[in-house]
């Protein structure tokens, strides 16, 4: 872990969670798993505060504790986990995600999910003052709530929460081999590792939504208590009775508790970044054909875990097709001709003009789609395949591929902002090209020697490129040797991540002394009688309360840009995804 | 009667550029004995007008021409002999250590030798791009290769870089201008568009253009178009397929070489996140930290760009 790291997690916790909390998570973050003794000891608060803030942390999903049998006694050990408190900055994001996809009454409800940690919807209820709403606007919000479960923007907290997955696992093969009389041998211990990896991956695939009940179609009101089963895992599920999902009213189950699933959250995230990426290389229609095979695969593709999508048709595409996306004109066909014939026999045939002119336009806008498509699939990036010719084309979109490209489209903007148009080149020549030495570098980035060994340097120093060394005789001589330049992905990753989150900190630093400097006006402006009347206020005064907000807004967005440098870089890789 | 028999001699050996041996000569010549054409063949290795070789276990001897003679005449043994070595380097000249190891000589009488020739106006010394501080010596005439000026790119030993960027610039240009409809610049071609340029249009659209004077081949423009595609200005796509025989189109006959396309990419200006703050670019970025003299809070450019 690098330093920047911790000390941008420390910030974020005490901007949300306040001071006592920071000093938890701060030490859990800089010596990991901790029992509570020890907690308190490093902490110096009391052993109170040290619970309630684990409490926090823990309702929030960001600290998860494990139990270890000791000799004797058994110790909980309570860990924390910075990626989650690193997405509390986006949340921002996803909360505008929400609002797009579901409307103000979405937003609120995730809102007051996020506000909470993990909360029941009989509270949600609650809070949002559900029993003064309208009838039409009380269906209104059952319907968006059992959408939010369905599509798993929120699931069910379960008593696996509260443990990181590699606890779990060793939970699991403890509990095999306690079963066992003698030590396993390494096959049985490979088998049995086996067996819980597979168990694991069948949860996570597992199509069965938690925490909604299903009414039968006799009874649309859905109030009626579903039949609920406690899973093998001691989860609760429906059981599922053959119907598919959107068929049935569904009922969310208002004693469960639910808390939001980032990781799915993500996924929209990532799908908005590829959609820009196909709008900004090809146009706006590209970017939309992409949106279309997106929102098809999106039920399906649960996290950014998935290495790549469902099998979707060509079909599915095209009615998917928002019908305002502006896709005709798009593509250069050479066909006009045809169109101009097909239009001229609508227009003199039986059923009229305005029917010629709409078949026209269909099947000139299908024509678009099909060729649309054809341009995203023959990209170079190699993102959405086409996996078969039956009808119109099967399609899938390779999450892994998409991955990689925008990492390394993120990556080069970074050192060609960093160093600038001639360290990018050299960076992408060697990604091309894998191991090099100076020389093949010059040659086929066309710089002089001289000042290619100077960038090499550069990049070295920085992390972005590293250096291996061949000897060419057994004293390994410095003078007699290879050196080859070559990137490891890794490492260029986490140096640009270090890069990432120093810079949140300098920004979220200079939002302090701005906001800490204007800390008299801002004190004025909460007082009782300047909320009541703003005339109060000088005109100098306002004009500086307008700056700051100016600044702040500046200072928040130029955060967010560069935390979804982050989700690109390192969130939305299907090997990182599982943390 | 030596006389005749030496210009005899002399005469098959002009007659035969690969070299000729004393069975040759004995066939050649069935009415002298072969000591007296030994001796022959003596008397014009002493006088220069033959030269020998050896060729695995066989001596053969090959007629040295007159202007070749004359040249040589001047000359004295050692002087010869370096001359021989610097010649059958050709064109990509031999380094001054080389030579002395092909020749056994001492470094003095080396340095001597290739004094008198360049002063007769023999041999020339050039500066190889590869090795900026060895001298290669090459015969006067012999236009150095490629591998040693750098081919077209260097000019006086040094990467022109002007030069490539000038050039580089048209070629973009041009390809930009094939890869979108020309009605329509929001538009794309089709996938199966085979109208975008490939290299050898982009070669002789420089010709026709006169953008350069300098002769630049196909490989060379290549090499160009792959720095573009690197600097993700364009992007390569694969030829298209003939159909009938299954061989990708190629230019000039050669079935072998592909011809690869090049289409230029919209996105050329990028705006990352660290374009939008002053820590993109910050010269101290390293330096700073929570304390000390180089601090967010403190910081100049952050003042700089929050009043711009």
């Amino acid at each position: 872990m690098y330093i920047q790291l911790a000390n941008l997690c420390k910030r974020i916790v005490c901007e949300y969670y306040g001071p006592i909390v920071e000093s938890v998570a701060s030490v859990l973050i800089r010596d990991g798993r901790l029992p509570l003794s020890l907690l308190i000891k490093y902490t110096q608060l009391s052993p109170r505060e040290v619970r309630q803030a684990l409490t926090v942390l823990i309702q929030h999903g960001i600290a998860t504790h494990a139990a270890l049998k000791d000799a004797h006694r058994i110790i909980t050990y309570y860990s924390i986990s910075c990626r989650n408190i690193l997405r509390l900055q986006r949340s921002g994001l996803y909360l505008a995600l929400v609002e797009e996809r579901m409307g103000k009454d979405g937003l609120s409800i995730l809102r007051t999910i996020m506000t909470n940690g993990c909360i029941s919807f009989a509270t949600v209820r609650d809070l949002l003052g559900f029993n003064d709403m309208s009838q039409p606007a009380k269906i209104k919000f059952n319907a968006v709530v059992a959408k939010l479960v369905r599509e798993r923007f929120v699931v069910a907290v379960t008593l696996q929460d509260t443990s990181t997955k590699i606890d779990r696992i060793m939970q699991a093969e403890a509990k095999e081999l306690d079963k066992m009389t003698v030590p396993p041998t390494a096959k049985e211990l490979l088998n049995i590792r086996r067996k819980i990896g597979e168990r694991e991956d069948e949860e996570y695939n597992s199509s069965t939504v938690i925490g909604i009940k299903r009414a039968a179609d006799s009874e649309p009101n859905g109030n009626h208590p579903a039949k609920i089963v406690i899973g093998p895992d001691g989860r609760s599920a429906v059981i599922p009775n053959g119907h598919d999902a959107t068929d049935v009213a569904d009922a969310v189950d208002d004693t469960q508790c639910f808390r939001v699933y980032y990781d799915r959250l993500d996924v929209f995230l990532r799908n908005q970044q590829l959609i820009n990426y196909f709008a900004d290389k090809y146009n706006a229609g590209a970017g939309a054909i992409v949106k279309s095979i997106l929102r098809v695969t999106e039920p399906h593709t649960k996290t950014c875990r998935n290495k790549a999508s469902d099998t979707i048709s060509a079909s599915q595409i095209f009615q998917n097709l928002s019908p305002d996306a502006p896709i005709i004109d798009s593509v250069d066909t050479g066909s006009d001709m045809f169109y101009q014939k097909l239009g001229d026999s609508g227009v003199s045939g039986t059923n009229g003009a305005a029917h010629g002119k709409d078949t026209l336009s269909i099947a000139k806008r299908s024509e678009m789609a099909f060729a649309l498509l054809e341009v995203v699939r023959s990209d170079s990036s190699g993102i959405i395949v086409k996996v078969d010719d039956r009808g119109a084309g099967q399609y899938r979109v390779n999450f892994e591929r998409a991955a990689a490209t925008l990492r390394d489209y993120c990556l080069d903007s970074l050192i060609h902002e960093k160093f600038g148009s001639m360290h990018s080149r050299i960076v992408r020549v060697l990604r091309d090209r894998q191991k090099l030495d100076e020389k093949s570098v010059s040659t086929a980035a066309m710089m002089p020697i001289a000042s290619c060994r100077e960038r090499l340097h550069d990049l070295v120093l920085a992390g972005f490129i590293d250096s291996v060394e061949i000897p060419r005789s057994a004293d390994r001589n410095p003078s007699r040797m290879f050196y080859l330049w070559h990137i490891n992905p890794k490492k260029q990753m986490q140096t640009a991540m270090r890069y990432i989150y120093q810079s949140i900190i300098n920004v979220l630093q200079r939002l302090e002394k701005e906001i800490s400097s204007h800390d008299l006006l801002l004190t004025k402006t909460k007082r009782d009688d300047v909320i009541a009347d703003e005339s109060l206020l000088t005109d100098a005064e306002r004009k500086e309360l307008l700056e700051l907000a100016n600044t702040r807004k500046r200072l928040e967005v130029a955060c967010v840009r560069l935390d979804s440098m982050l989700l690109v870089i390192h969130d939305v890789n299907p090997e990182y995804a599982d943390a | 009667m030596s006389a005749a028999l030496d210009s005899a001699i002399y005469e098959l050996a002009l007659g035969n550029p690969n070299g000729i041996d004393n069975d040759f000569l004995k066939e050649a010549l069935p009415e002298y004995p072969l000591e007296d054409i030994v001796n022959g063949v003596n008397r014009l290795l002493q006088n220069g007008r033959l030269e020998l070789l050896q060729m695995g276990a066989r001596i053969l001897y090959r007629g040295v021409n007159k202007s070749e003679m004359e040249r040589m005449s001047g000359l004295t043994s050692d002087e010869k002999l370096v001359y021989k070595h610097i010649e059958n380097s050709g064109s990509e000249g031999i380094w001054i250590r080389t030579l002395k190891q092909k020749t056994n000589l001492l470094q003095g009488v080396i340095t001597r030798c290739l004094k008198g020739l360049e002063q007769k106006a023999l041999i020339k010394s050039v500066k190889s791009v590869k090795h900026p501080t060895r001298k290669l010596y090459m015969l006067i005439d012999v236009v150095p290769s490629s591998d040693v000026t750098g081919g077209p790119w260097y000019t006086d030993q040094e990467m022109d870089i002007d030069f490539i960027d000038q050039l580089s610039r048209q070629c973009y240009q041009f390809i930009y201008a094939h890869s979108f409809p020309r009605h329509n610049s929001k538009a794309v071609y089709s996938a199966n568009h085979t109208g975008y340029p490939t290299s050898s249009q982009i070669r002789r659209f420089i010709q026709e253009n006169r953008i350069t004077n300098v002769d630049l081949s196909t490989e060379n423009i290549e090499e160009l178009l792959t720095m573009l595609v690197y600097d993700s200005k364009i992007e390569r796509i694969a030829p298209a397929f003939d159909m009938d025989t299954g061989a990708q189109f190629s230019d000039g006959g050669s079935k072998s070489r592909t011809d690869w396309m090049y289409r230029a990419l919209r996105i050329t200006a990028k705006d990352s996140p660290f374009t939008d703050i002053p820590c993109g670019r910050c010269p101290v970025f390293d330096r700073c930290s929570d304390t000390g003299p180089i601090t967010p809070a403190k910081c100049e450019y952050f003042k700089k760009w929050l009043t711009f």
